[in-house]
């Protein structure tokens, strides 16, 4: 049986990185020849090295538009003798999960390294869902590093890993490993140029029948021999105690310096679980043998807790605790760990820290200035408002309130104008069940060009299939931009998304331009009045990726906003939100800061007592149509 | 072993992010050990943005990502929310460098704000016992370049004052190749 340790830690001659640099570098080093990926935070970072330096590689990037697509493409690069790298979020694993379910039957050849930023504390997504439990669905080994250099480490030795096995291999990477960053040791080593080649394998490939079973038996006993054959582990600490202290991923870092801080390297012994599905549980039974008690620290689910009293039942005679003292939820902080060890060891530790009384709220990011996003859901809100008034107004008897559909990405910031946020596609997902039900109130469902096109098409076809009377609104910002401004689809000239909704059968298609609010939200009633599925398409280019008219203007618009003409309505102030108009604090009067302003000029229509001047009132009425 | 523990505070749009970098890089050059996290929303823009730096001479033993109560050494913040918003890891000698002018909010806006409840940021931070000096790096940026874009450069100043670095110009070099090749304008 092999153990072995992931090596972490690259002292101060090595070179910066952080977890997204590691994990691309990793790849560059273990000679990758194939990479796809869905973009996703907290690993949005990664391609956006590996492109930069592609020029010095021989490797091929699929930007796909799903981490389904990502999956399948990766697969086939693997078949073709490809090491292949596949990096997407964790709920993109989700969506990856159809083919990576059947990923291991197919016998891969060159390695494959599934990379998944995970989010323990929800930091950068919709929800911190624990995605672990895919390694024991799709079968498949799990790394877990414990750092940077740790990462480094553990995605060059899953492509080792995989080829020697025929298995992908998933490397977990919670977020703040991928944002943190250290010196690691990079280690370049030559690859043999391959010669691709796809063999046709029908034993493999075509899984169907009895040969699916019986490649479920190969796949099944092939795990049980590598987790027999495999462990990656370290253990630190004393040797004797009878306490210990598992760890996996970040948690073992942090333990570590709580465990130091507080003297107990004498009272505890701590064991690092690297490979953490299949679990080779001889380690952890090496480690149980002297211990009275094990607590076992880790993100979320108890995931390695669960394998070890799987695999330990009736082996082992100390207690093991996890979840029944740590949250589920959340990350697991150093205080919690401190708090923990201060009292199981009856410690009195010296603490410094100042009691402040001190009261700051959260304070969550929000649409840019000049975000073409701010002025639509205004637009949006006024039109709702509008109809439910006019319904009330003929005598409809449904007074409830009017609905907006919400999808994720930018679009889907505070201030939170939809009523919900939960996944890709939610908003015209779920607007179709509710705009069936409730045909009477005002409704409209959003979403990015990006999720259209990651699936939302699929759901537009099946409104038009099903005749559901559905307003649906695409925000087209032609970018990826909450992860870090990836190409979509309509970046270049090479979609006509007009035409494509007119192939589709969507026979109302509207154009808005959300920096003018009152156009657009005529537009959205004027759509709402007609039956079947209606799309308004919303072209604003992102605020942050500027088309050569944004920065002209920039350049020479000015905006002001007279105060004597101001009637103190505050639309611009309260209901736009723009961050760019300011209330002076000693005489409350509004006034646009132009340090922050991009010039949209989104303000100029919303106002309703012409209080806002734009030097270039000219240009407004023809740029961004 | 002495390990430095600082935070540069902000919010997004204000350059936390490569100010933490160049920040770093000089701290390597200088054969400093050094690990830092950045931690930022989903958002591009205007969310709070930190970065953690644990320090040392010698080289770091392993360190959990996030700086532990009590035990923060220095913090320079871009906003006075988000000097406030990490002041509770403070010790009695922590030295704290702070933007006098707080941005936008927004939970001002709203109408269900509770935002006139909350005592300013400067009020409730001029009523504990911490060592601060108030800065106005908007304004300083404003008038030397032209600009508050730079007002990150200004924090960085004091970052390398904090850590006691002479080299401002390690600094300045590695400062403004970083600005030279970011995209944003």
């Amino acid at each position: 049986m092999n153990k072995l340790t992931l090596k972490s830690g690259g002292g101060a001659n090595g070179v910066f990185a952080d977890g997204n640099d590691a994990i691309a570098w990793a790849a560059q080093d273990s000679g990758v020849g194939y990479i796809s990926h869905y973009p996703g935070s907290p690993v949005n970072r990664v391609l956006d090295v590996l492109e930069q330096d592609q020029d010095q590689y021989d490797y091929l990037i699929n930007h796909a538009l799903s981490e389904h697509i990502a999956a399948l493409a990766s697969m086939g690069a693997s078949l073709c003798g490809a090491r292949t790298l596949l990096v997407m979020k964790h709920v993109g694993l989700n969506i990856a999960a159809d083919p990576l379910n059947y990923s291991a039957v197919t016998k891969i050849k060159g390695g494959m390294v599934v990379v998944v930023g995970t989010d323990p504390g929800a930091r950068t997504s919709t929800g911190e869902e624990d995605v672990h439990w895919y390694a024991p669905q799709f079968n498949l080994p799990l790394l877990e590093p414990v750092d940077v250099a740790g990462v480094y480490a553990a995605v060059k030795r899953a492509f080792v890993i995989s080829e020697e096995e025929q298995l992908p291999v998933l490397v977990f990477v919670p977020g703040r490993i991928a944002y943190q960053s250290s010196s690691i040791n990079r280690v370049h080593e030559k690859h043999q140029q391959r010669h691709y080649k796809f063999s046709k394998d029908p034993e493999n490939l075509i899984n169907v029948g009895e040969r699916a079973v019986h490649n479920h038996r190969d796949h099944v006993l092939r795990m049980q021999h590598f987790q027999q054959q495999i462990e990656i582990s370290s253990s630190k600490y004393s040797t004797t105690a009878t306490y210990g202290v598992v760890t996996r991923g970040a948690t073992f870092s942090v333990c570590c310096e709580v465990i130091e801080s507080l003297a107990l390297q004498d009272k505890v012994a701590l064991l690092n679980i690297e490979l953490t599905h299949p679990l080779n549980i001889n380690s952890f039974l090496d480690f149980a043998k002297n211990k009275q008690e094990i607590i076992v620290i880790e993100d979320q689910h108890g995931f390695l807790e669960t394998m070890i009293k799987r695999e330990a039942f009736g082996k082992v005679s100390c207690k093991v605790n996890g979840k029944n003292i740590f949250p589920a939820w959340g990350e697991i902080s150093d205080q919690q760990i401190r708090e923990f060890f201060t009292q199981t060891f009856d410690c009195k530790p010296q603490n410094s820290a100042l009691s402040l009384d001190i009261n700051c709220p959260e304070r969550p990011g929000t649409f840019c200035e000049g975000c073409p996003h701010r002025p639509a859901f205004y637009a949006i809100d006024k039109a709702l408002a509008e109809i439910k008034q006019e319904n009330k107004s003929s005598g409809a008897t449904n007074d409830n309130d009017t609905i907006i559909g919400g999808d994720i990405g930018c679009s889907s910031l505070p201030p939170h104008r939809t009523d919900w946020l939960l996944c890709m596609n939610a908003g015209i997902g779920m607007s179709q069940g509710i705009a069936q039900l409730l045909p009477e109130q005002p409704l409209v469902s959003t979403g990015g060009e990006g999720s259209l096109f990651h699936g939302g098409l699929i759901s537009l076809q099946s409104a038009l299939e099903n005749n559901i009377n559905l307003t649906h609104i695409i925000f087209d910002n032609r970018s990826i931009a909450m992860t870090g401004h990836q190409d979509s689809p309509t970046s270049s000239d090479k979609v006509d998304l007009g035409k494509l909704l007119e192939g589709i059968g969507v026979e109302h298609i509207f154009q808005a331009d959300p920096f003018l609010a009152t156009e657009m939200t005529s537009t959205i009633k004027k759509a709402s009045k007609l039956t079947g599925v209606k799309v308004i398409w919303v072209r604003g280019d992102c605020a942050l990726q500027p088309s050569e008219e944004s920065l002209r203007r920039l350049k020479q618009r000015t905006l002001f906003l007279h105060n004597e003409k101001c009637g103190g309505c505050t639309l611009c102030y309260s209901q736009l939100q723009c961050p760019a108009i300011i209330k002076n604090k000693n005489t409350q009067q509004l006034f646009i800061e132009m340090n922050q302003c991009r010039r949209c000029a989104a303000c100029l229509d919303i106002c309703p007592n012409s209080a806002i001047q734009v030097n270039d009132v000219d240009s407004i009425n023809y740029e961004n149509n | 072993m002495k390990i430095i523990n600082l935070i540069i505070a902000g919010i997004g749009g204000q350059g936390i992010n490569s100010l933490a970098k160049v920040l770093a890089e000089t701290c390597q050059a200088l054969n400093y050990d050094c690990q830092f996290t950045i931690h930022k929303g989903g958002a591009q823009s205007l969310g709070c943005v930190y970065a953690e730096f644990r320090i040392s001479k010698d080289k770091l033993p392993v360190l959990g990502q996030g700086i532990p109560k009590g035990q923060l050494d220095y913090l320079i913040a871009l906003d006075p929310w988000e000097a406030l918003r990490h002041a509770a890891l403070s010790h009695q000698e922590t030295r704290l460098w702070v933007e006098t002018e707080s941005q936008p909010f927004f939970m001002e806006r709203s109408k269900e704000s509770k935002a006139e409840q909350i005592d300013l940021p400067q009020n409730q931070l001029k009523k504990t016992p911490l060592n601060i000096q108030w800065r106005n790096y908007r304004e300083m940026s404003q008038q030397q370049t032209g600009s508050i874009k730079m007002a990150n450069y200004f924090a960085g100043l004091d970052c390398i004052k904090a850590l006691k670095i002479s080299d401002k110009t390690l600094f300045d070099k590695l400062f403004f190749q970083l600005i030279k090749k970011a995209r944003r304008f």
